[in-house]
C-alpha cells in the first residue's frame, strides 16, 4: 500500500497594488516567503503515525502539476491552510474523480469541517494523533469513516506521540527545518488562527523528545537552520532554560515565536544567545496601549505594553534579533496608526518588522464577531486570508484608508535605507558584545 | 597592515564562521549560497572584520558584499595587491 501526503505551500497577495509593491519592496514578504518554503511538519507527523509496512510518499503541492497525470496512490492525505484551501480542494477533487480516496486535515479543515467534507472521503479534525492510526486501520479494512476526531491534548505523550519522519526530507532543498516544542498558547488572541484552535490547553513536549527530534533532523541537512513551529515557545521559563541548555551543544541556528515576557529573565536571554537563537518573532500587535485593548481576553498584551521598548532592547542586546509584528487596522486604530508604527519602529530600533492587517480567518472569534457585526466584505474570501489583503470594514477608518495606509507604511519601513540602518544597528550590537566579552574575560598570565 | 595580512585575517574570520579551512576558501565563494551562511552570519562576519581590523565598512555596501573578494574591495584593498 502506498499513501501520498501532499503539503500546501505559498501565499499570493491578492490586492493588485500590494502585489506590485511587493516587487519593489521584497522585504515585506520575506517572512511569507520563508513560511512558504518550510516543510509540512504536520504531514511528517502523519507519516510517523503510519504503520511501517505502508510506503509513504511526501510531496509539495508545487510538485503536482495540473497538466500532468496524477501520481498513483492508494490513499491521499492533503494538509490545509486557509489561503490555499481552494487549491487543496481542487487537487482533492481530481484525485477523487480518478477513484483515489482523499483525506483532508489541518487547521482550516478543523475550523470548517462541513465545507471540507464536500471535497474528501474523510476528514481529520484537530491533531492527527489519536485519529490517523485508526483511519489507516479502517481504510485497510475497507471501512473508511467520513470523519475522525484527533486529540486536542496529550499529543506529546505515549502512546500518541510520534517523532516526525524527517528522513522523508532527505535530498530536498529546504533552507529551514521545523520542529515543534509546543502546541497552543495561553493568550487567546481573538484573531489567532494557529494551533490554539486545535488544542484544548497549552501543551509542551518533554525536552528530551525535542532534542532527539532536532538531532534526527540535523542528520539529514548540511547547514540546518531550525524553526520552532510554536506559537509561544517560552511560556514556561523553567522548561525554556532546560531546553536551551540541552540545545546549546547541538551548534545550530534557530528561530521561534514567543511573547514579550521572555525579556524578563536575564538567564533565559543569555541562554537564548548561547544556544544559537537568531531571531524571536513577537506579536507586539500595536504601537499604542489603546490599540491593544481586548486583543486577548485577559488584556495580557495591553498590560505588558509599558515594557515593550525595554524588552526589545534587552533581547536585541544579546545579538538575538526581534521580528516585531504589528497589526494595523485594529478596532481602536485610527488613520494615525501608520505614523505611530513608523515612529515606534524607529524608537525601538527593531531589527526586523512585520506589518499585517487583521485577518478574520474562518472559524476564529474575530471572524464570528465581524460576521455578527456585518463587517465582512464578502461571504467567502479564503484565498484573501494572506494577512495583507483587507477583508473587513475597519472600525475607525475606511477600507481604502487601511489599504493605502498599509502601502504607505510598507514604503516607509521596507526601504533600502531602513534595511541598511537595521544592518548597521545589528553590526554595532555584535561589536559591542565582542567588546564586552573581552572586557569580562578573565586575565591570562597574571599573578 | 598589508593587503596580504588583511586577507589572511579576513579569511580566518570567514572560515571560522563557515566552519571551513581558511586556505580552501575561494575568493568568489558566495557567503550564503556556497558557504551556507545565513544573512545574520554574513553581518556577523562584517562585524568581526570591523572589530578585529579596526575599520568601518560603508553601510551602503552591506548588501553588495557577497564573498571574500567583495569584502576586500569594500575595505579598499586593491586587487593587484591581494595575494593569490
Amino acid at each position: 500500500m502506498k499513501i501520498g501526503l501532499i503539503a500546501l505551500s505559498g501565499v499570493r497577495v491578492r490586492t493588485r497594488e500590494l502585489a506590485e509593491l511587493g516587487i519593489t519592496l521584497p522585504q515585506f514578504v520575506n517572512r511569507g516567503r520563508v513560511i512558504a518554503t518550510l516543510p509540512s511538519l504536520g504531514l511528517l507527523t502523519v507519516a510517523a503515525l503510519t504503520p511501517p509496512d505502508i510506503e509513504v510518499i511526501y510531496r509539495e503541492m508545487n510538485e503536482v502539476s495540473a497538466d500532468d497525470p496524477l501520481e498513483p496512490f492508494d490513499l491521499v492525505g492533503i494538509s490545509s491552510f486557509t489561503a490555499m484551501i481552494d487549491d487543496a480542494y481542487a487537487l482533492a477533487d481530481r484525485y477523487r474523480a480518478a477513484g483515489i480516496p482523499v483525506v483532508l486535515g489541518g487547521l482550516h479543515v478543523s475550523l470548517m469541517p462541513e465545507e471540507a467534507a464536500q471535497h474528501a472521503d474523510s476528514i481529520v479534525l484537530y491533531g492527527a494523533e489519536g485519529a490517523w492510526p485508526r483511519l489507516v486501520a479502517d481504510f485497510r479494512r475497507g471501512r473508511l469513516q467520513p470523519r475522525y476526531i484527533g486529540l486536542r491534548n496529550g499529543v506529546f505523550e505515549p502512546p500518541h506521540y510520534a517523532s516526525p519522519r524527517f528522513d522523508l526530507l532527505q535530498g530536498r532543498p529546504y533552507n529551514r527545518i521545523t520542529v515543534q516544542t509546543s502546541r497552543g498558547c495561553p493568550h487567546d488572541c481573538e484573531f489567532c488562527a494557529a494551533s490554539l484552535r486545535i488544542t484544548s490547553r497549552f501543551q509542551q513536549k518533554p525536552v528530551d523528545r525535542v532534542i532527539a527530534e532536532i538531532e534526527r533532523a540535523k542528520a539529514i541537512t548540511e547547514t540546518p537552520f531550525f524553526e520552532l513551529a510554536d506559537d509561544n515557545t517560552f511560556v514556561n521559563a523553567k522548561w525554556g532554560k532546560k531546553f536551551l541548555r540541552a540545545l546549546a551543544p547541538l551548534d545550530i541556528h534557530w528561530f521561534t515565536e514567543t511573547d514579550i515576557s521572555v525579556a524578563e529573565d536575564e538567564e533565559l536571554l543569555d541562554l537564548l544567545a548561547e544556544s544559537g537563537c537568531r531571531q524571536v518573532l513577537i506579536g507586539l500587535e500595536s504601537p499604542t496601549a489603546g490599540g491593544l485593548d481586548r486583543i486577548d481576553s485577559r488584556n495580557w498584551k495591553q498590560r505588558h505594553y509599558a515594557r515593550y521598548l525595554e524588552a526589545i532592547e534587552r533581547i536585541q542586546s544579546r545579538g538575538v534579533t526581534v521580528n516585531g509584528c504589528f497589526i494595523v487596522g485594529l478596532d481602536n486604530d485610527t488613520p494615525e496608526v501608520f505614523e505611530q508604527v513608523k515612529d515606534f519602529v524607529a524608537q525601538s530600533r527593531l531589527l526586523e518588522v512585520q506589518i499585517t492587517v487583521p485577518t478574520p480567518f474562518p472559524g476564529t472569534p474575530l471572524y464570528h464577531r465581524l460576521q455578527r457585526q456585518g463587517r465582512l466584505l464578502e461571504d467567502r474570501f479564503w484565498d484573501r486570508c494572506t494577512l495583507f489583503d483587507v477583508n473587513f470594514r475597519p472600525n475607525k477608518m475606511t477600507v481604502e484608508e487601511l489599504e493605502s495606509g498599509l502601502r504607505w507604511l510598507f514604503a516607509e519601513i521596507y526601504t533600502e535605507t531602513e534595511l541598511k540602518r537595521r544592518q548597521r544597528h545589528y553590526i554595532d550590537i555584535v561589536k559591542q558584545r565582542r567588546e564586552d566579552q573581552r572586557t569580562n574575560a578573565p586575565a591570562v598570565g597574571c599573578a | 597592515m598589508t593587503s596580504t595580512t588583511m586577507e589572511q585575517k579576513i579569511r580566518r574570520i570567514v572560515a571560522a564562521k563557515a566552519q571551513c579551512d581558511p586556505e580552501r576558501l575561494g575568493r568568489h565563494d558566495d557567503f550564503e549560497e556556497v558557504l551556507g551562511l545565513d544573512s545574520l552570519d554574513r553581518l556577523d562576519v562584517l562585524a568581526a572584520v570591523e572589530d578585529e581590523l579596526g575599520v568601518q565598512i560603508p553601510d551602503d555596501q552591506f548588501s553588495e558584499i557577497r564573498n571574500l573578494d567583495d569584502l576586500l574591495k569594500a575595505l579598499g584593498a586593491r586587487p593587484c595587491e591581494i595575494a593569490a
